[in-house]
């Protein structure tokens, strides 16, 4: 399970591309959802630790899932995020909580359930900062479940299974060859 | 003039005495010219004490298969390759030459997976770390760090090379590729020349027992290509052991004393002495579409000749009659940001010619593609396609009228079958009878049902001009459509144009093949950097051989020893000026100002600037708040020297966004009983939950202030190299992040490119935020291959084993020193924050 370098580079290529994409999502977020209801930002929010997702199941090793968090983090913060470095600390705490989804099935799962799973336990992590960083403490207690139960699906959909999904669809084009994503089924096909 | 003087002298020759001729140094000159009767007993027993007639490396019976694949790639390979020599791998695209070359150096199995059967041998010298240097196809994939001195450094450091003796192993490797000057520069902005001397240079200082240089001109123009031909000569003349796989090796011929032939299947057919290998085998080759047919065996005596008829025959009399112009620019001028790419450019291409565009790299031939097909909008000036405005062109009009094709191929795929793809909507099995009669023509018949991303590069590169050629168009527009294919692939796809081209369609395209200009154009335009040079036919052109040297269009056939009269330094930095990327991306975190803050120890600054902010979180009232704010603008002033405008600049956009986040505050927050609120639709509208929201404003500004204070004083190169250092992060980890971080720029000018081409295909999606979804594959498919082979490329400079697994392991060029003022500084930020917040309670 010893991390291979162009698992490395690819986590951080893949990093890059993802922090990209978070940094239009931040603010498709706050337009579209915030303003309307900070309890319905939550549906989007998964978007923020897809790079958890992605990475962890092309590569699947132990790490992966924070080290993509951490590094893609890092990136949407040196391309100018408005959350500055802030973004830093999701990535943290947005990737150890998709890992610890990881963890509980030994690193050694990674099914659709799995997947969801790890996404799901992503969101637990968001929810902590937004209560403690982002005034979430100052709103009702309704408002706060909703937040917590929303982006806890969305983890699962959007870190999860659309994360799976877009890795899937790369595997077939057939270039993941060389990672553990292909090696894992031709062992399972046999 | 490859037609001229039917030469077979090369066939039926007696032994030619040692081909390297001029100044193979005499303990090298020895080197053998067929494999000799070889001793038959396994050498992997005694690899200790080689003799004199010890290969460098021996292959028996070698067969290589991909992860994933059923077949090998390569199959029952015997080779020995010996010291001094030169061999030269030829073969048609896909055989496995690259994949053998891997092996020799060690790359197979252990950076790229595959089953190697049979016996590899190598010499103990070579099985040291960088005792194989490998210099690759992509000039952009094969490097790892940002400037010309650390990459260099790379290697020195996997080998353990102190600290202090490292400057003079970079010196004497930039001077042997001559790009001394270069030494603290940021390669990013080199030519691709350059960039592949650099890729050598970087081999070189590991002093490698065997170089390998596999397709390294692939994507240069002319001159860079002679460039680097040169130094390969070079390179034989200090009698360096070399591996080369080339496509164009005419001009190599008389430097190389062995050809490797392989077939369409991998396996090596033929190998011997390179002029009477190549003389007595020129009709498989051909048949093999390694060589054109029009191409003939000429040897090398007739090279002269060769290089005087270039005012040949060329077509000549299917001159179109009509005068009107398809397309005409006047007075055009692009600028990206503040660079030109070219100025005053004023032309015709008239209709039904077949007009190439040709010129140096980084010259703007792209670019002026894009123009003329609407893609790229001029900074000023006007373009008309078919005698109207191109801005009043509809979309789809546009799509109609002209069909557009890119240099990479996947920016066009869409589908993931072969078969949709070429049919332009999902088919699934039942493909259309004129998709099929497609895919026959294009010998794509068999793979109907596969990815297109699966495809080999000719095979990817035959799809998308299949697909851009399904319905007809007056014009045809294509950059670069024959780069880096074999010459079968290139005769299907220039027959193709010149079919088109006969029933009346205009075609452009942009080329680095004279050969190509001579054998189709009927007009030529030459561009270099900043302007257009010259508008005409090809006849003209050549009769000015002063225009084509200043376009980096003259590469004589002839490689000289004298080096004096090669073009030298000059011309590189005008491109090196000209090859600028325009990416804003690029800017991260590399703006390194004065000040007292850039002197921090850079992991240990992000640290404690995590901490900082950590602290300033307890900031529960505004006048806290606004304190926690000003600590860091006051230190961006101050310690990092920043300007006012500057720290506006930074911080204005996103005022809008905390704008949003005060309003959610206002409109949500939980309010105590009695509070006055305003209630609209489900909002409840409060003062209090006014002041948290400004509260929080100011603590994410506060975040974003302490962010760019990082940024703006912090050299990535350090930060990341740091991490290793200070806090031995293992180095795989924190050089792998380097190397990813390169590609930032590099994804920004994809995804424009991948916009580009989805429009022109009536596919982009109508809602922008739905292009990160549909835009994934290609993009994703791009980034896992430019992993791969970084990776492979790292590895190639030894960056495996200890020097990568352990920080200990491996020595290090930039020292990242911890001082006391790091915790002082980092002990008194947080100090202070935490002070503010007791203070102003």
């Amino acid at each position: 399970m010893k991390w291979k370098l162009r698992d490395i580079v690819l986590a951080v290529i893949f990093s890059v591309a993802c922090g990209a994409i978070y940094m239009g999502w931040d603010w498709l977020d706050n337009l579209v959802f915030g303003t309307w209801s900070p309890a319905l930002q939550g549906i989007v929010n998964g978007m923020w630790w897809i790079a958890s997702g992605l990475v962890a199941y092309i590569i699947r090793r132990p790490g992966a899932a924070l080290f993509a968090g951490v590094a893609s983090a890092f990136f949407e913060f040196a391309f100018g995020s408005p959350y500055g470095a802030g973004a830093l600390i999701s990535g943290l705490v947005q990737g150890a909580g998709a890992e610890a989804g990881l963890m509980m099935g030994g690193w050694r799962r990674y099914n659709v359930w799995m997947m969801m799973l790890s996404g799901a336990v992503g969101g637990v992590g968001n929810t902590l900062q937004w209560l403690f960083q982002y005034q979430g403490i100052h709103y009702t207690f309704s408002t706060q479940m909703g937040y917590f139960v929303l982006t806890v699906i969305s983890g699962a959909l959007l870190a999860g299974l659309l994360a799976k999904a877009v890795a899937d669809a790369l595997y077939r084009s057939g270039t993941l060859n060389n990672f553990a994503i292909a090696k894992q089924r031709r062992v399972q096909g046999q | 003039m490859r037609t001229s003087g039917v030469n077979q002298k090369g066939r039926g020759s007696q032994q030619f005495s040692v081909l390297a001729g001029p100044a193979a140094p005499p303990s090298t000159s020895v080197a053998p010219r067929t494999r000799p009767a070889a001793p038959r007993t396994r050498p992997a027993a005694s690899p200790s004490t080689p003799p004199q007639s010890t290969p460098l490396i021996r292959l028996e019976d070698v067969a290589i298969t991909y992860e994933g694949a059923e077949q090998p790639v390569l199959s029952g390979v015997n080779l020995d390759i010996f010291r001094g020599e030169a061999v030269l791998f030829l073969g048609p695209s896909g055989c496995g030459k690259s994949t053998l070359a891997l092996l020799c150096a060690g790359l197979i199995p252990r950076a790229v997976e595959g089953q190697v059967t049979g016996q590899v041998w190598r010499h103990a010298e070579l099985e040291r770390s960088g005792g194989i240097g490998y210099v690759f196809q992509d000039p952009d994939t094969q490097f790892c760090m940002l400037q010309v001195d650390d990459e260099l450094a790379f290697g020195l450091e996997n080998l353990c090379i102190p600290n202090p003796d490292m400057g003079m192993h970079m010196d004497a490797a930039l001077a042997r590729v001559e790009l001394s000057s270069y030494k603290q520069a940021r390669h990013e902005h080199f030519s691709g020349g350059m960039k592949q001397k650099l890729a050598i240079a970087t081999a070189l200082a590991m002093s490698p027992g065997m170089l390998v240089l596999d397709e390294p001109t692939a994507n240069l123009d002319p001159l860079s290509t002679q460039q680097v031909f040169q130094q390969i000569v070079r390179l034989r003349q200090q009698g360096q052991t070399l591996l080369v796989i080339e496509h164009k090796f005419e001009a190599l011929v008389p430097w190389m004393d062995r050809v490797v032939l392989f077939n369409r299947e991998g396996q090596v057919v033929f190998s011997g002495p390179i002029r009477e290998t190549l003389a007595a085998h020129w009709s498989w080759l051909v048949a093999q579409g390694v060589v054109s047919p029009w191409q003939e065996w000429t040897d090398v005596d007739k090279v002269d000749q060769k290089t005087v008829s270039l005012q040949g025959p060329s077509l000549s009399g299917r001159l179109p009659e009509e005068a009107l112009a398809a397309f005409s620019l006047r007075n055009g001028e692009l600028r990206y940001g503040l660079q030109a790419v070219w100025t005053g450019v004023s032309l015709d291409i008239p209709k039904g010619s077949f007009t190439a565009i040709v010129g140096p790299n980084g010259s703007g031939k792209s670019s002026l593609l894009q123009v003329l097909s609407g893609l790229q909008r001029l900074t000023s000036g006007t373009v008309e396609a078919y005698g109207r405005t191109l801005k009043d062109w509809k979309t789809n009009e546009r799509a109609q009228l002209l069909s557009y094709c890119f240099q990479n191929p996947e920016y066009q795929f869409i589908y993931e079958r072969v078969g949709d793809e070429l049919a332009n909507r999902v088919v699934g099995k039942e493909i259309p009878a004129d998709v099929t009669q497609l895919l026959i023509e294009f010998g794509l018949e068999k793979l109907s049902q596969q990815s297109p991303f699966s495809l080999s590069q000719g095979e990817k590169r035959r799809l998308s001009v299949a697909a851009m050629l399904r319905e007809s168009h007056q014009a045809y527009v294509l950059d670069e459509p024959t780069f880096g294919q074999d010459a079968r692939t290139q005769q299907t796809i220039m027959d193709k144009m010149k079919s088109l081209n006969e029933a009346g369609s205009t075609i452009v395209m942009s080329t680095h093949d004279m050969d190509l200009v001579r054998q189709f154009a009927s007009h030529v335009l030459v561009l270099i950097p900043g302007k257009l040079r010259f508008a005409g036919t090809p006849q003209e052109l050549f009769a000015q051989p002063e225009v084509m040297r200043e376009a980096h269009l003259l590469a004589e056939k002839t490689l000289t020893q004298d080096f004096e009269q090669f073009p030298s330094s000059h011309g590189l930095e005008q491109i090196a000026q000209q090859e600028t990327s325009s990416g804003e991306w690029g800017t991260v975190a590399t703006q390194v100002r004065r000040g007292f803050t850039q002197r921090l120890n850079p992991p240990w600054h992000l640290l404690f600037t995590l901490g900082a902010i950590g602290v300033a979180l307890g900031a529960h009232t505004l006048p806290q708040a606004l304190a926690v704010f000003l600590l860091p603008v006051g230190l961006m002033f101050t310690a990092a020297r920043l300007g006012p405008i500057q720290v506006v600049k930074r911080l204005s956009p996103f005022l809008g966004f905390y704008i949003l986040y005060v309003w959610t505050m206002t409109a949500y927050a939980k309010v105590s009983p009695g509070t006055p609120v305003f209630r609209i639709l489900w909002m409840h509208l409060s003062f209090p939950g006014l002041i948290l929201g400004l509260i929080l404003a100011l603590r994410m500004l506060a975040t974003v202030s302490f962010g760019l204070l990082l940024i703006s004083s912090t050299d990535i190169t350090k930060l990341v190299v740091g991490l290793s250092q200070n806090f031995h992060v293992p180095p795989k980890f924190a050089y792998g992040t380097l190397a990813g971080i390169r590609f930032a720029p590099l994804f920004q000018s994809e995804w424009g490119k991948l916009r580009q081409a989805r429009q022109l295909r009536g596919k982009d999606s109508r809602w922008r935020v739905m292009r990160p979804i549909t835009y994934a594959l290609p993009l994703l498919t791009q980034a896992v291959r430019m992993s791969e082979r970084v990776a492979c490329a790292m590895e190639a400079r030894g960056f495996f084993g200890r020097p990568a697994d352990l920080s200990q392991g491996r020595t290090y060029y930039r020292i990242v020193r911890i001082h006391w003022w790091d915790f002082a500084y980092g002990i008194g930020l947080m100090a202070t924050v935490t002070g503010l917040l007791l203070w102003i309670h």
